[in-house]
Protein backbone atom coordinates (compact mmCIF):
# COMPACT_ATOMS: atom_id res chain seq x y z
CA UNK A 1 0.00 0.00 0.00
CA UNK A 2 1.01 3.08 -1.13
CA UNK A 3 0.21 6.76 0.10
CA UNK A 4 0.99 9.71 -1.42
CA UNK A 5 2.20 13.05 0.99
CA UNK A 6 0.85 15.93 0.42
CA UNK A 7 2.86 18.94 -0.30
CA UNK A 8 0.32 21.26 2.65
CA UNK A 9 1.64 18.47 5.31
CA UNK A 10 2.06 20.38 8.30
CA UNK A 11 3.61 17.70 10.38
CA UNK A 12 4.85 14.03 8.93
CA UNK A 13 5.69 10.93 11.25
CA UNK A 14 7.20 7.31 10.53
CA UNK A 15 8.03 5.04 13.39
CA UNK A 16 8.95 1.50 13.38
CA UNK A 17 7.92 0.13 16.70
CA UNK A 18 8.13 -3.00 18.48
CA UNK A 19 5.07 -5.55 19.52
CA UNK A 20 5.23 -3.87 22.73
CA UNK A 21 1.74 -1.99 23.30
CA UNK A 22 3.02 0.42 25.71
CA UNK A 23 5.19 1.81 22.87
CA UNK A 24 1.99 2.16 20.64
CA UNK A 25 0.61 4.76 24.02
CA UNK A 26 3.88 6.42 23.66
CA UNK A 27 3.05 7.19 19.58
CA UNK A 28 -1.01 8.12 20.86
CA UNK A 29 0.79 10.56 23.18
CA UNK A 30 2.84 12.58 20.65
CA UNK A 31 -0.22 12.03 18.20
CA UNK A 32 -2.64 13.57 20.35
CA UNK A 33 -0.41 16.63 21.93
CA UNK A 34 -0.11 17.36 17.81
CA UNK A 35 -3.68 17.49 17.37
CA UNK A 36 -3.97 19.63 20.38
CA UNK A 37 -1.40 21.84 19.39
CA UNK A 38 -3.27 22.42 16.06
CA UNK A 39 -6.53 23.32 17.46
CA UNK A 40 -8.44 20.22 16.94
CA UNK A 41 -11.54 19.77 18.80
CA UNK A 42 -11.85 17.40 21.58
CA UNK A 43 -14.04 15.09 20.26
CA UNK A 44 -12.06 15.01 16.96
CA UNK A 45 -9.14 14.17 19.06
CA UNK A 46 -10.86 11.80 21.19
CA UNK A 47 -12.48 9.57 17.36
CA UNK A 48 -8.11 9.79 16.60
CA UNK A 49 -7.05 8.10 19.87
CA UNK A 50 -9.81 5.92 19.49
CA UNK A 51 -9.51 4.32 16.90
CA UNK A 52 -5.41 4.67 16.34
CA UNK A 53 -5.53 2.55 19.52
CA UNK A 54 -7.36 -0.20 17.94
CA UNK A 55 -5.45 0.02 15.04
CA UNK A 56 -2.27 -0.60 16.70
CA UNK A 57 -3.29 -2.62 19.24
CA UNK A 58 -4.80 -4.98 16.45
CA UNK A 59 -1.32 -4.74 14.41
CA UNK A 60 0.82 -5.60 17.60
CA UNK A 61 -1.74 -8.64 19.52
CA UNK A 62 -3.51 -10.04 16.08
CA UNK A 63 -1.08 -9.08 13.29
CA UNK A 64 2.53 -9.87 15.00
CA UNK A 65 0.43 -11.99 17.55
CA UNK A 66 2.64 -9.78 20.18
CA UNK A 67 6.18 -11.76 18.82
CA UNK A 68 9.27 -9.25 19.74
CA UNK A 69 10.70 -10.63 16.49
CA UNK A 70 8.45 -8.27 14.58
CA UNK A 71 8.18 -4.91 14.23
CA UNK A 72 4.89 -2.45 13.42
CA UNK A 73 5.99 1.24 10.50
CA UNK A 74 3.51 3.88 11.38
CA UNK A 75 3.69 6.67 9.17
CA UNK A 76 1.46 9.80 9.96
CA UNK A 77 0.60 12.93 8.18
CA UNK A 78 -1.34 15.68 9.86
CA UNK A 79 -2.56 19.16 7.29
CA UNK A 80 -4.93 21.88 8.56
CA UNK A 81 -7.84 19.64 7.70
CA UNK A 82 -6.85 15.87 7.63
CA UNK A 83 -5.25 13.13 9.64
CA UNK A 84 -3.92 10.27 8.33
CA UNK A 85 -2.10 7.11 9.20
CA UNK A 86 -1.07 3.93 8.00
CA UNK A 87 -0.04 0.78 10.50
CA UNK A 88 1.52 -1.45 8.72
CA UNK A 89 2.26 -4.88 10.53
CA UNK A 90 3.91 -8.18 9.66
CA UNK A 91 1.63 -10.94 10.13
CA UNK A 92 -0.32 -12.80 7.34
CA UNK A 93 -3.34 -10.41 7.37
CA UNK A 94 -6.76 -11.15 7.39
CA UNK A 95 -9.93 -10.59 5.13
CA UNK A 96 -11.76 -7.45 7.69
CA UNK A 97 -15.07 -8.37 5.39
CA UNK A 98 -15.22 -11.79 6.59
CA UNK A 99 -15.17 -10.46 10.59
CA UNK A 100 -18.70 -10.58 11.71
CA UNK A 101 -20.93 -7.73 12.97
CA UNK A 102 -20.62 -7.35 16.45
CA UNK A 103 -23.25 -5.53 17.22
CA UNK A 104 -25.81 -8.42 15.95
CA UNK A 105 -27.99 -10.36 18.45
CA UNK A 106 -26.40 -13.51 18.95
CA UNK A 107 -23.08 -11.62 18.87
CA UNK A 108 -23.75 -8.81 21.99
CA UNK A 109 -22.07 -11.33 24.95
CA UNK A 110 -19.15 -11.96 22.74
CA UNK A 111 -16.11 -10.05 24.72
CA UNK A 112 -14.36 -8.98 21.41
CA UNK A 113 -14.77 -7.82 17.59
CA UNK A 114 -15.56 -4.46 18.20
CA UNK A 115 -12.37 -2.65 17.36
CA UNK A 116 -12.89 -2.60 13.59
CA UNK A 117 -16.74 -1.37 13.76
CA UNK A 118 -15.25 1.56 15.90
CA UNK A 119 -12.45 2.67 13.38
CA UNK A 120 -15.09 2.88 10.94
CA UNK A 121 -17.60 4.83 12.74
CA UNK A 122 -14.91 7.32 14.58
CA UNK A 123 -12.72 7.72 11.29
CA UNK A 124 -13.71 9.29 7.86
CA UNK A 125 -11.85 6.61 5.74
CA UNK A 126 -10.60 3.40 6.71
CA UNK A 127 -9.25 1.62 4.02
CA UNK A 128 -7.16 -2.33 4.22
CA UNK A 129 -4.72 -3.39 1.68
CA UNK A 130 -5.44 -6.96 -0.03
CA UNK A 131 -3.54 -8.77 1.92
CA UNK A 132 -4.87 -6.98 5.37
CA UNK A 133 -1.85 -6.41 7.38
CA UNK A 134 -2.13 -2.51 6.75
CA UNK A 135 -4.78 -0.16 7.49
CA UNK A 136 -4.87 3.69 6.29
CA UNK A 137 -7.05 5.75 8.88
CA UNK A 138 -8.36 8.83 7.90
CA UNK A 139 -10.14 11.34 9.91
CA UNK A 140 -11.33 14.50 8.37
CA UNK A 141 -10.97 17.67 10.93
CA UNK A 142 -14.98 18.46 11.96
CA UNK A 143 -16.46 22.08 11.02
CA UNK A 144 -17.71 24.17 13.94
CA UNK A 145 -21.35 22.98 13.05
CA UNK A 146 -20.69 19.52 13.25
CA UNK B 1 -12.69 2.73 49.83
CA UNK B 2 -10.39 -0.69 49.94
CA UNK B 3 -6.76 0.98 49.14
CA UNK B 4 -5.22 -2.83 48.14
CA UNK B 5 -6.12 -2.63 44.71
CA UNK B 6 -4.05 -0.76 41.76
CA UNK B 7 -6.69 0.16 39.02
CA UNK B 8 -10.15 -0.01 41.37
CA UNK B 9 -11.44 0.98 44.23
CA UNK B 10 -13.97 -0.47 46.14
CA UNK B 11 -16.68 0.89 48.65
CA UNK B 12 -19.29 -2.30 50.13
CA UNK B 13 -22.71 -1.76 50.21
CA UNK B 14 -25.01 -4.39 51.66
CA UNK B 15 -25.08 -7.10 49.27
CA UNK B 16 -22.87 -6.08 46.62
CA UNK B 17 -19.54 -3.38 46.04
CA UNK B 18 -19.52 0.05 43.90
CA UNK B 19 -16.26 0.13 41.51
CA UNK B 20 -15.09 2.90 40.76
CA UNK B 21 -11.94 3.21 38.16
CA UNK B 22 -8.79 4.84 39.78
CA UNK B 23 -7.65 6.21 36.13
CA UNK B 24 -9.44 7.76 33.50
CA UNK B 25 -7.42 5.52 30.94
CA UNK B 26 -6.47 1.87 30.44
CA UNK B 27 -4.25 1.61 27.67
CA UNK B 28 -1.40 -0.65 27.76
CA UNK B 29 -2.33 -4.60 27.29
CA UNK B 30 -0.69 -6.03 30.77
CA UNK B 31 -3.06 -3.03 32.51
CA UNK B 32 -5.76 -4.52 30.84
CA UNK B 33 -4.94 -7.89 31.76
CA UNK B 34 -4.10 -6.43 35.58
CA UNK B 35 -7.54 -4.74 35.63
CA UNK B 36 -9.81 -7.84 35.04
CA UNK B 37 -7.38 -9.82 37.57
CA UNK B 38 -8.34 -7.57 40.09
CA UNK B 39 -12.42 -7.63 39.12
CA UNK B 40 -11.78 -11.67 39.71
CA UNK B 41 -10.33 -10.57 42.71
CA UNK B 42 -12.79 -8.36 44.15
CA UNK B 43 -15.36 -10.76 43.04
CA UNK B 44 -14.20 -13.90 44.71
CA UNK B 45 -13.43 -11.35 47.78
CA UNK B 46 -16.55 -9.73 48.56
CA UNK B 47 -18.84 -12.43 47.10
CA UNK B 48 -21.42 -9.42 45.81
CA UNK B 49 -24.78 -9.95 44.81
CA UNK B 50 -24.90 -7.06 42.81
CA UNK B 51 -21.97 -4.66 41.07
CA UNK B 52 -22.83 -1.25 40.47
CA UNK B 53 -19.73 0.13 37.90
CA UNK B 54 -19.38 3.95 38.41
CA UNK B 55 -18.05 4.65 35.34
CA UNK B 56 -17.29 8.73 36.37
CA UNK B 57 -13.73 8.48 36.47
CA UNK B 58 -13.56 6.96 32.10
CA UNK B 59 -12.43 8.94 29.82
CA UNK B 60 -11.71 6.68 27.24
CA UNK B 61 -12.42 3.02 27.07
CA UNK B 62 -10.14 0.27 24.45
CA UNK B 63 -12.22 -2.54 23.47
CA UNK B 64 -9.88 -4.37 25.72
CA UNK B 65 -11.94 -2.85 28.97
CA UNK B 66 -15.10 -2.82 27.22
CA UNK B 67 -14.46 -6.81 26.29
CA UNK B 68 -13.52 -7.45 30.33
CA UNK B 69 -17.13 -5.39 31.37
CA UNK B 70 -19.28 -8.01 28.42
CA UNK B 71 -17.50 -10.67 30.32
CA UNK B 72 -17.73 -9.58 33.89
CA UNK B 73 -21.85 -8.84 32.94
CA UNK B 74 -22.25 -12.43 31.57
CA UNK B 75 -20.54 -14.15 34.48
CA UNK B 76 -22.36 -12.11 37.17
CA UNK B 77 -26.04 -13.02 35.63
CA UNK B 78 -25.03 -16.89 34.70
CA UNK B 79 -24.36 -16.85 38.90
CA UNK B 80 -27.70 -14.83 39.35
CA UNK B 81 -25.91 -11.86 40.06
CA UNK B 82 -26.09 -8.25 38.41
CA UNK B 83 -24.07 -5.63 36.95
CA UNK B 84 -25.00 -1.72 36.72
CA UNK B 85 -23.00 0.96 34.98
CA UNK B 86 -23.84 4.44 36.33
CA UNK B 87 -22.09 7.94 35.64
CA UNK B 88 -21.04 6.77 32.00
CA UNK B 89 -20.00 10.33 30.40
CA UNK B 90 -21.17 10.90 26.67
CA UNK B 91 -18.32 10.23 24.75
CA UNK B 92 -18.25 6.71 26.93
CA UNK B 93 -22.23 6.18 26.08
CA UNK B 94 -21.67 6.95 22.48
CA UNK B 95 -18.87 3.94 22.54
CA UNK B 96 -21.45 1.57 24.38
CA UNK B 97 -24.43 2.77 21.86
CA UNK B 98 -22.26 1.87 18.16
CA UNK B 99 -21.44 -0.96 19.97
CA UNK B 100 -25.29 -2.18 20.71
CA UNK B 101 -24.35 -2.27 24.33
CA UNK B 102 -26.34 0.57 25.51
CA UNK B 103 -29.68 -1.15 25.66
CA UNK B 104 -27.61 -4.65 26.58
CA UNK B 105 -25.87 -2.88 29.67
CA UNK B 106 -28.08 -1.59 33.04
CA UNK B 107 -26.75 1.95 32.74
CA UNK B 108 -28.60 4.85 35.43
CA UNK B 109 -27.52 7.98 35.44
CA UNK B 110 -27.06 8.11 39.13
CA UNK B 111 -25.02 5.94 41.46
CA UNK B 112 -28.01 6.01 44.56
CA UNK B 113 -30.46 5.04 41.85
CA UNK B 114 -28.43 1.91 40.76
CA UNK B 115 -27.83 0.66 44.30
CA UNK B 116 -31.28 1.21 44.84
CA UNK B 117 -32.59 -0.98 42.10
CA UNK B 118 -29.85 -3.74 42.17
CA UNK B 119 -29.97 -4.44 45.62
CA UNK B 120 -33.78 -4.27 45.55
CA UNK B 121 -34.23 -6.97 42.83
CA UNK B 122 -31.02 -9.01 44.70
CA UNK B 123 -33.66 -8.98 48.00
CA UNK B 124 -36.39 -10.10 45.34
CA UNK B 125 -34.21 -12.65 43.81
CA UNK B 126 -32.78 -14.10 47.50
CA UNK B 127 -36.55 -14.25 49.05
CA UNK B 128 -38.34 -16.28 45.92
Amino acid sequence: MRSFPNPQWLWQHRRTLPSILSEAGRLLSEITSELEHRGWSDRDIFAVQLAVEEALVNAIKHGNRSDPGKTVTVSCWLSEDLFRIEIEDQGDGFDPATVPDPTSPERLEEPTGRGIMLMRTFMTKVTYNAKGNAVVLEKRRSTSDQ
Amino acid sequence: MNPFFRHLEVRQIPGGVVLYCVRPRILDNSESQEFGEELRDILRLFQPQAVVFNLRNVVFLPTAVLSILVTLKVRLEKEGKSLALTNVRPEILEILRIAALDRWFQIFPDEADAVAILLSSAAQSSNS
